[in-house]
């Protein structure tokens, strides 16, 4: 963490409303219109953002689509274009490298860039914000809100401050000027829950937080409250990670909201086999195996459930993945009944290192013959991954992976 | 809604700045002027490379034509339909 002196200047670029902007972009029929990204009409899978003329009706992203549905019913409700998104986000950033190269993407619609050392060449950071907004604006159609500080967490929480087409500087020295009158939801990692134990404690603002005893805030929250009194202090990191050298992902999953609930085990199964592949192939993509399978589990009243199993020695065989999913989803309680969403991730993840080695597995409750079964099929993945990689995704898959509901 | 159409059409383009561009296009017999280019997008596919663009007829009616560069065809993806 870099202390109150940190003489950096640390922007956060985020765009608003992404994937809807685009959409109104691409056809301005829908300007001014509530658009909802993410689910269906009739009420299925998730809401994944909205435009700003839908959030007045309380839409929100991760809000199921049958609750949006009955809040906006003439919301216009689109498809995800994932390429479309990405490519997009692609240009962005690499636009936004023209004016620096420390760009750290934080996700498809945020960023951080170090601007310490380009700012002045623009005329300062007030200026610099300006030219990249009018330069996302020209070129995409869109607007971008931007916050600026010495530390990233107050340049992201800068960003909301006033959103859509924003700009709010916090300049060095007036960090504790601008955080302590917030409320103290709105520092960066404090959701509903913590929200809910601070203000239990009679802490409701950030200045609350500061000012609050640290050892009992140690005793309630462990190392957490260090990150917490020093983030309402003022302090944070300010070191950007380039794109080129980001570290592995905490976890990778997928999941798949059924069109109507499903209840068949053989259809669930072949749902399961499908996701986890996909997060098979991911792993392997970015050279990593992970330790962790977790499943979730989501009924029609909403209910979520998850189950997960730690392996001994991590794993980027899609077999694999899948046997543990389906045996955490017979042992769940849930077999046989009817299932809204499952999803399926793989967490604890670590990087393959040196040269790629076959499963001589320390297990040994291994056989030998259960070591040359996965060692096979972990070939087998990597011909399927040479053939996607010249003919596509969807170019060859498992018989038994379930692509329709 | 967006509604796929998935059918074969044929295009007329111009290489502008080095950019492709649609201009003309004829779907189901009808010739279809290319007023506005509101977006573009690409998809890779293994080792080939999808096109799209998203344009607007002079009654900014929405279309969605894809380029497949696999064996250089062109499709009406999807219109939009009120």
């Amino acid at each position: 963490m870099t202390g109150k002196g940190s003489n950096k200047l640390i922007m956060h670029i985020d765009m608003d409303a992404f994937f809807a902007a685009v959409e109104q972009v691409h056809l301005p029929a829908l300007k001014g219109k509530p658009v909802i990204v993410g689910g269906t009409p009739e009420g299925r899978g998730v809401v994944t953002t909205c435009s700003y003329e839908a959030r007045p009706y309380g839409i929100h992203s991760a809000m199921s689509a049958a609750k949006a549905v009955k809040l906006c019913p003439h919301g216009v409700f689109i498809n995800l274009s994932p390429y479309k998104y990405t490519h997009l986000s692609c240009e962005i950033l690499r636009m936004l490298s023209g004016f620096t190269p420390l760009v750290e993407p934080v996700s498809i619609d945020e960023a951080f860039l170090d601007i310490t050392d380009v700012a002045e060449r623009y005329g300062g950071a007030v200026n610099l914000a300006a030219l990249m907004k009018k330069s996302i604006r020209d070129r995409f159609g869109l607007t971008a809100s931007i916050g600026v500080a010495p530390v990233k967490f107050i340049a992201k929480m800068a960003s909301a401050t006033s959103k859509p087409d924003g700009l709010t500087v916090v300049e060095k020295g007036r960090e504790i000027e601008y955080l302590w009158p917030q409320p103290v939801r709105n520092l960066w990692g404090v959701g509903p829950k913590m929200e809910e134990s601070l203000k239990k404690l009679g802490i409701a603002t950030i200045e609350d937080l500061a000012k609050y005893p640290k050892p009992k805030l140690k005793r309630l929250f462990g190392a957490l409250a260090e990150c917490m009194i020093a983030m309402a202090n003022g302090r944070g990191e300010s070191e950007i990670t380039p794109g080129y050298l980001a570290p592995v992902e905490k976890s990778m999953g997928h999941e798949h909201t059924f069109y109507r609930d499903e209840s068949d085990m053989a259809k669930i199964k072949g749902r399961l086999l499908y996701l986890s592949d996909k997060v098979s192939r991911r792993l392997r993509a970015d050279d990593c195996r992970g330790k962790t399978v977790n499943l979730k589990i989501k009924l029609p009243d909403f209910v979520r459930h998850t189950r997960s199993r730690t392996l001994n020695i991590p794993t980027d065989c899609a077999e694999t993945i899948y046997s543990i999913a389906c045996g955490l989803f017979e042992k769940s309680g849930f077999a046989g009944a009817p299932i809204r969403l499952i999803g399926v991730s793989v967490s604890n993840i670590e990087p393959v290192i040196g040269n790629d080695q076959l499963d001589l597995s320390l297990d040994n409750s291994r056989t030998s013959s259960t070591c040359d079964r996965i060692n096979r099929i972990r070939y087998i993945e990597s011909v399927m991954d040479a053939i996607r990689g010249k003919y596509g995704d969807d170019s060859i898959n498992r018989a038994g992976v379930q692509l329709r509901d | 809604m967006y509604q796929d159409i998935d059918e074969p059409v044929d295009v007329i383009v111009v290489f502008e700045n080095g950019a492709m561009k649609p201009i003309r296009f004829r779907w189901n017999g009808r010739p279809i002027k290319v007023q506005r280019i509101t977006g573009t997008w690409k998809a890779d596919i293994g080792q080939y490379r999808i096109r799209y663009f998203a344009v607007l007829d002079d009654s900014s009616n929405y279309f969605q034509l894809a380029y497949d560069e696999r064996n250089t065809s062109w499709i009406l993806n999807k219109i939009w339909v009120e």
